[in-house]
């Protein structure tokens, strides 16, 4: 049925004596929702289609065959049916439904976490159930499962409403645990009864966030009752997918989070979302006071000696050596309000341009790439657009599933119902499973590949003409320069069948609806910025842009780095990409700002470094970033900031970093602010205080004002929204947003241009941001650093499920560090076998840049000769042994790429 | 005595070979599950095999045992030599399906689901098998002993002992 | 030309003895004229003929087969799935096993013309795990059809009639012979019923429009194309046409299959020495259990002018089912009789829902309370509130039909279940529902 369809018809019935009209095939529980009647679920979970297995949902209907009860959650509203749902013989039924239940479920609620929050609690109460009537044979008792370090199970507590088990296969894609034997003696477990710890379960907790009794109990639980708590609705403060998460508060400190139904997450979670963005907000250690270095050694200081200090160094700096001798390095996981006052500040009070973010590590080379080719460098489609109901998903340099796990878990969904997956990948990553197809093509030579897929779309004639006469330019060019990448020759430089490649070609470009969906794969190398222009070139030669289901899709990488980027913690761009080097621009925001303005284009964070080893750079103020641990070839960074005559680091906690700064600044974090994080999809969402700051911290944007105003440009804002109101006011594409709005929990995608503009799903509909999309003819270049025989493997680096980043935050969940506790360096059993390492084993691994100690993950994960390191590990730190050449056009490092020699450690 | 937890006595390649004669195709999970306990004289699946069929088949390891633990001919557990099938539904039970279990459990001196201490025996009662026409009757393999008395039981049970049914 | 005094389904019983699955010799005697006839006829002219016959589904719901097939051949689609339910796992049924084991062309034959009709291109047969050995026999069966091409690409020379069959195996489930559990393990997944609606002419296998029917009902569909609609009418009574496979078990001198006219006095079935040859035991025959476990009980006193047909037996609260006839004399305790059935409910349950899971169990044991004469005054009524609960809240058929036996067992023999509570108890229950 088409949509237009089920809206004409309809029907009309009665339910509890209203009347009510419903689009048919509307189930009576939702038409009964409708009429604001409730009808108790217990297995019924929204996101589903239903399992009508608990039987709490009976109503009765009217005439209706053998008694007349039905269940609302699966029976279909018919016109002129009359619906009762609280007789005396639905409760009676309802009743016997709950007594057997609890006939076999230990009756312990005085023990229970769920105590107060538990259906089945709540309904025996509510139908006046004290104990069961029905004594006979119940489960084996002391069954529960305590080896996840997150959550315990007790099957004595399972229902078998199946929530969990469909969560966990038809949302999460994992099916772990799942429904075993049957009969009386159906239970809920992983395969063949193991351990939780055992099984393949990676803690994403969503089976307990929908388990409706204590079966399945977070271990923090045991601290709480939920009626003590209050909720707190924020945004993961993770990855840039921007889930909507309940933070659960008591007593001014985090003991839980819930999943919301946020547009990006949809109820969802990850081990992190739900488990790991809490713990860190009281840890012991966090900032409590400013510290000032004297003689080697941080003092505790007072705020005013702090301040007056950082405005009198950096004021004397810039008197002395100019505004262009300072810099600063914003944070992308800090709010939009607190990026856009940061470099609002070392614009004006500071008076230089040298301002970036750690987009530049990760993501710059989308933001100038795109921008070049379309005019505007951010995913042009929503999470939910390339996800739902799509035919192929190319899916190019991104480990979803575990730097991005909700989009992992929404593109497993998505082949589920039947969506093809075509990975480009040169590790077999958790998606390759689940692919239809797999091209693992040697790291570093995407460019190659997408003039290889162009070729063959060409030649096959699968391009779209007409697109690209009407809406594009430059396409001339670029098939002259793609006429000469044969599938063979390509398949050669990518070390894959060319027959893969063909295939690839033919899914992506025959399919109605295909998005492509990238990230750090494609733009941590050399040639990242072109990389990316080579995604737009792909879309635009089939057509796929600017309509539903398509799109070049980027996935970034920090809950804000899109925010960071969009307010203008840009050494190129002013806030909402307004370029310093366009004119009118700095006389505008002059004019906004109400001072002078550096009007040159500024140096990236990756050229700053340098720039200050040679002493071009003076003074740097890092916000909420750790350099030493995130960029590549650790040591230049340590030369940098040991050669700067000052440094002030405004942080959580004491970092690496931190720990060569003259002042260090105690901020705040996510749950202890107000604000909004703009993530992948643009989407603008709301950031709440949960919890009140402890100590001296002070709120980020705030010392900010403090700074510049002693610096000599006064700058207060009241509070966060006030903030916005200003962007709102300064960038176009924001001009419709403010807090009143985003109070929604869909948030705003920008470009959201007026206050009655509804945002903008999928950008570029019907015309480019920049008018005509541009192909550019892009010829392939291999890495800077290849494989040889002193260094002959080709290491690239990545991300980890558990841990985020630094892992200044997930490291001070305890439970993360039990599943994860140190490096490791994936390598194939092959080479393993050669150099005598198994599985587990200490090797040291060195590049020319230096040597790390790490261990060996033996598999198949890599192709012989490739190895893999995640960066989040201070021993082992990969950084210390990555390639710190650039991109030339970005500046983005080359990350995924360098040689590396391996030993085993005796 | 404990016997070796495996499905010892079939290698990986033979179960390959059974998952491919049915094309790796999901769809004949079942009648691939119930060919490879049949081949394997521990009569079970292991976790194991169950991982081995999951992976070809391209499903998860859940699926599969899902199915195990679902169906009861499919078993978790080692099973004896000879497995010996009583029928205990109503049309059964009242036409002396006790004669045997009763027989069964006085002969080899184990209950229900046990199995003997030399491995060589095992007996189920199980739902209808469609030979109720022929109850009292012991089913081992696809072979029913019909009509059977006291007598016929323990006769069979020597039989059995004395290798006189190599093929079941 | 059939007749009443003829058998029509078990004809070639014996005609095939040396191999079932000769094509040749099916072929001899009338095998395959029907799917002959039928690809020469109008495709509602077959369905018409289907409505005359008024055959009703033989695997134990009695749903008109001309119903189903019509509403399947209207529903949109062009991929379509016919399925053929052989799963027979109603206790004291065999009836589907001897057709597979004997005429299992027949059924072949039955499940092709559907292909034809409904333009499917893939059938499946799913059979009970325990016919292991009827396996090999029917795959051999379906290799020769397709030698003679009548299964396989352009049928009978037909263009385009390309149609094949499959079989996959049951593995001991008796709710896989639940349509929607059945479809949901031929898929390759856990036979648990699924939710409706949908129904399975709109959704059914992999989501598309299926049919499924019972062995039998195939069997009998060849014989209604062949002979036309009305003279299989003629075969049963008004209200049910066609002849019917039962099988007799318990307490009759003479257990087996038989095929019978629908409209056969019941006392004949039980009684004459053709068929049961009355009492094994020398014991009055006390009652019969139709049509499998999850069918009704009746007295057989009360039963002397009952005719064996689908009205014939409806007048007395009855059912044909699967076509099972358990007879037992007056030794058997219609308490032990009622817990044996409820213990395999119990285990046969899929445990989906709640009140099948538990309930089933908890309804036996307190038949079994009842068995001990350890019942306590209040008892029947829970049992009677908890009988019905069980029955109107069940998800599936088979839950659904967990106290069918139950009822009428009850209101046969009211004085078996009031001599088992011991009066003398003080305690009280009462139903909270
Ligand atoms: C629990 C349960 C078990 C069933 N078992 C069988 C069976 O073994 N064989 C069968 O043909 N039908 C069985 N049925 C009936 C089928 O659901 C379905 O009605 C039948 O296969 C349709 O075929 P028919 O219309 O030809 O009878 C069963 C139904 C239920 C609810
Ligand atoms: S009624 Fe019984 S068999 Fe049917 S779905 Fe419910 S639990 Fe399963
Ligand atoms: S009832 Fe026992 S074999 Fe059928």
């Amino acid at each position: 049925m088409t949509a237009t369809e089920t809206a004409i018809a309809t029907v009309t019935l009665t339910i509890d004596g209203q009347s009510v009209t419903v689009p048919k095939g509307t189930t009576l529980l939702k038409a009964a929702a409708k009429a604001n009647i409730e009808i108790p679920t217990l297995c019924y979970l929204k996101e589903l289609a239903p399992d009508g297995s608990c039987r709490m949902c009976m109503v009765e209907v009217e005439g209706g065959r053998k008694g007349g009860l039905v269940t609302a959650c699966t029976e279909h509203a018919k016109d002129g049916m009359v619906i009762h749902t609280q007789n005396e013989k639905i409760r009676n039924s309802r009743r016997f439904v709950l007594d057997l239940l609890l006939s076999n479920h230990k009756l312990d609620c005085f023990k229970c976490p769920s105590n107060g929050d538990c259906k089945l609690q709540d309904y025996s109460l509510e139908y006046g159930l004290l104990e069961t009537s029905l004594h006979g044979r119940r489960q084996p008792a002391n069954q529960q499962d305590v080896t996840n370090p997150f959550f315990d199970y007790d099957p004595e507590k399972c229902i078998m409403c199946r929530r969990c088990s469909r969560v966990c296969q038809l949302r999460q894609g994992r099916d772990i645990i799942s429904i075993s034997h049957r009969g009386f003696d159906t239970k809920m477990l992983p395969c063949y009864g193991e351990d939780w710890d055992e099984s393949m379960c990676e803690s994403c907790g969503n089976c307990v966030s929908v388990c409706p009794t204590g079966a399945l109990s977070s271990k923090d639980q045991r601290h709480f009752r939920t009626w003590e708590t209050t909720k707190v609705r924020t945004t993961c403060p993770h990855c840039g997918t921007g889930c909507q998460v309940d933070l659960l508060v008591k007593n001014n400190t985090i003991v839980g989070a819930e999943p919301a139904n946020g547009a990006a997450n949809r109820n969802l979670l990850c081990v992190k979302g739900k488990f790991a963005s809490y713990k860190f907000v009281a840890s012991g250690d966090r900032l409590d006071t400013p510290l000032i270095k004297r003689n080697g050694q941080f003092e505790k200081a007072t705020w005013d000696e702090a301040l007056s200090l950082i405005a009198s160094r950096f004021g004397a700096l810039k008197a002395t050596y100019g505004g262009s001798s300072l810099a600063g390095f914003s944070c992308s996981r800090s709010t939009n309000e607190d990026n856009y006052v940061f470099q609002k500040m070392m614009r004006t009070a500071f008076g230089t341009n040298h301002v970036d973010n750690c987009a530049r590590v990760c993501h710059s080379a989308t933001v100038h790439g795109l921008a070049q080719t379309l005019g505007s460098g951010a995913m042009t489609n929503t999470i939910a657009d390339i996800t739902q109901d799509v035919d192929t998903i190319l899916l190019i340099g991104s480990n979803t599933t575990e730097a991005h796990p909700v989009i992992g878990s929404q593109i497993r969904q998505a082949v589920q119902n039947g969506t093809k997956l075509v990975v480009i990948d040169p590790r077999k990553i958790d998606l390759a499973r689940h692919a239809e197809l797999h091209v693992q093509a040697k790291a570093g030579t995407n460019v190659a590949l997408i003039n290889g897929l162009m070729h063959i779309i060409i030649e096959n004639g699968w391009a779209d003409d007409a697109f690209i006469a009407k809406r594009t330019e430059g396409f001339e060019e670029m098939k002259a320069l793609v006429a000469d990448y044969t599938p063979e020759k390509v398949a050669k430089i990518c070390e894959i069948d060319p027959a893969d490649l063909i295939k690839a070609a033919e899914l992506y470009a025959k399919a109605d609806k295909a998005p492509i969906i990238y990230c750090l794969g494609v733009t941590e190398h050399s040639t990242g910025t072109e990389g990316v222009m080579s995604m737009s070139n792909l879309a635009m030669l089939v057509g796929k842009l600017g309509r539903p289901g398509c799109g070049v899709n980027p996935l970034r990488g920090q809950n804000n780095v899109q925010g960071a980027c969009d307010m203008g913690c840009s050494p190129f761009d002013f806030p909402g990409y307004q370029k310093i080097n366009q004119p009118g621009v700095v006389e505008k925001f002059e004019r906004a700002w109400a001072t002078d303005l550096n009007p040159n284009v500024g140096l990236t964070s990756t050229q700053v470094l340098p720039a200050a080893i040679k002493g071009d750079i003076k003074g740097l103020y890092i916000f909420g970033e750790d350099p030493i641990v995130t960029d590549p070839d650790i040591s230049h960074v340590r030369k940098a900031l040991e050669n700067l005559d000052f440094l002030v680091v405004q942080e959580l906690f004491m970092t690496e970093t931190a720990e060569y700064a003259d002042v260090v600044l105690p901020g705040i974090s996510f749950a202890e602010k107000d604000g909004t994080f703009t993530n992948t999809e643009r989407r603008i969402q709301r950031v709440r205080q949960a919890v009140q700051p402890r100590g001296g911290a002070r709120e980020d944007y705030r010392i900010f004002c403090e700074v510049a105003t002693r610096m000599g440009y006064p700058m207060a804002y009241p509070s966060a929204s006030q903030i916005m109101d200003e962007i709102a006011s300064v960038v176009p594409t924001f001009a419709g947003v403010n807090f009143k709005r985003l109070e929604a929990i869909e948030g705003l995608q920008w470009p959201c241009r007026s206050q009655d503009d509804p945002g903008t799903p999928i950008m570029h509909v019907g015309e480019f941001s920049r008018g005509k999309g541009l192909f550019m003819a892009i010829p392939y270049k291999p890495a800077k650093e290849l494989p040889d025989d002193a260094y002959p493997y080709l290491l690239s680096t990545g991300r980890m499920l558990y841990h985020y980043n630094t892992r200044a935050m997930t490291k001070r969940t305890a439970g993360i560090n039990q599943l994860a506790p140190h490096s490791y360096i994936e390598m194939n059993t092959q080479n393993a076998n050669e150099m005598g390492i198994k599985d587990g084993d200490k090797v040291r691994v060195y590049s020319r840049r230096g040597t790390i100690e790490t261990y060996a993950a033996v598999g198949d994960q890599v192709l012989p000769d490739a190895v893999f390191m995640t960066f989040h590990f201070p021993d082992g730190n990969v950084n210390e042994i990555t390639n710190s050449v650039c991109d030339d056009i970005a500046i983005i490092p080359e990350y995924k790429v360098c040689a590396v020699a391996i030993e085993p450690v005796k | 005595m404990e016997r070796v937890i495996s499905m010892a006595n079939i290698t990986t390649d033979e179960k390959i070979a059974i998952i491919n004669r049915y094309h790796a195709n999901p769809e004949q999970a079942l009648n691939i599950l119930i060919d490879l306990q049949f081949t394997s004289s521990d009569g079970y699946i292991d976790q194991a095999t169950a991982q081995l069929v999951a992976a070809h088949l391209g499903v998860t390891e859940t699926r599969i045992y899902e199915m195990v633990s679902f169906y009861a001919i499919l078993k978790e557990a080692p099973q004896a030599r000879y497995v010996m099938k009583i029928c205990n539904s109503a049309p059964c039970h009242f036409s002396g399906e006790q004669i045997v279990s009763h027989e069964l459990e006085e002969i080899l001196d184990i209950q229900e689901g046990q199995m003997t201490h030399d491995g060589l025996f095992m007996y189920h009662s199980i739902p209808c098998v469609g030979a109720c026409a022929q109850a009292p009757f012991i089913k081992i393999k696809d072979r029913v002993f019909a009509n059977l008395t006291a007598d016929d039981v323990a006769q069979l049970i020597s039989d059995l002992r004395a290798g006189r049914y190599p093929e079941l | 030309m059939i007749t009443r005094e003829q058998p029509v389904l078990t004809a070639r019983f014996d005609a095939l003895k040396a191999d079932p699955t000769n094509v040749a010799a099916f072929c001899e005697l009338a095998g395959y004229d029907a799917l002959k006839k039928a690809v020469t006829m109008e495709k509602t002219a077959i369905l018409d003929e289907l409505d005359t016959a008024l055959l009703r589904g033989r695997g134990g719901a009695a749903y008109p087969a001309g119903k189903k097939w019509r509403s399947l051949y209207q529903s949109a689609g062009d991929t379509k799935y016919i399925v053929c339910n052989a799963d027979e796992g109603e206790p004291g049924t065999f009836k589907d096993k001897a057709l597979l084991m004997s005429d299992p062309l027949a059924v072949i034959e039955g499940m092709t013309i559907a292909g034809y009709l409904f333009g499917a291109r893939q059938g499946y047969i799913y059979m009970r795990g325990e016919y292991r050995s009827l396996h090999r026999q029917f795959a051999q069966a379906l290799a020769h059809a397709r030698q003679a091409n009548f299964l396989g690409e352009n049928i009978l020379g037909i263009a385009g009639f390309n149609y094949d069959i499959r079989i996959i195996s049951g593995a001991g489930a008796y709710v896989c012979g639940e349509s929607s559990a059945l479809l949901n393990s031929i898929e390759g997944k856990t036979g648990r019923p699924r939710v409706k609606p949908p129904h399975l002419a709109e959704v059914g296998l992999y989501l598309k429009p299926t049919l499924v029917n019972n062995v039998e009902s195939f069997a009998d569909i060849s014989v209604i194309v062949r002979e036309g609609g009305a003279a299989f009418l003629n075969l049963g009574t008004k209200d049910g046409g066609g002849t019917k496979l039962i099988c007799l078990t318990g307490h009759v001198k003479n257990r087996g299959l038989y095929e019978v006219n629908l409209g056969t006095p019941l006392y004949d079935l039980i009684y004459s020495d053709q068929y049961g040859g009355g009492s094994s035991t020398g014991r009055p025959l006390k009652f019969i259990h139709f049509g499998g476990q999850s069918g009704p009980i009746g007295a057989v006193a009360q039963l002397k002018d009952c005719i064996y047909s689908y009205d014939g037996l409806w007048d007395y609260d009855l059912s044909i089912g699967s076509g099972a006839l358990v007879v037992l004399d007056d030794s058997v305790s219609i308490v032990d009789y009622l817990t044996s059935v409820s213990q395999f409910f119990t285990h046969e349950s899929c445990g989906k829902c709640t009140p099948c899971r538990i309930g089933t169990l908890r309804i036996q044991e307190l038949l079994e309370k009842f068995q001990q004469k350890i019942a306590v005054p209040g008892d029947l009524e829970v049992l009677k509130s908890m009988m019905t609960h069980v029955t109107q809240l069940s998800a599936c058929g088979l839950g659904r039909s967990v106290t069918t036996s139950m009822e009428s067992g009850l209101k046969l023999f009211p004085d078996e279940f009031a001599a088992a509570i011991n009066q003398q108890t003080a305690e009280q229950r009462e139903v909270m529902w």
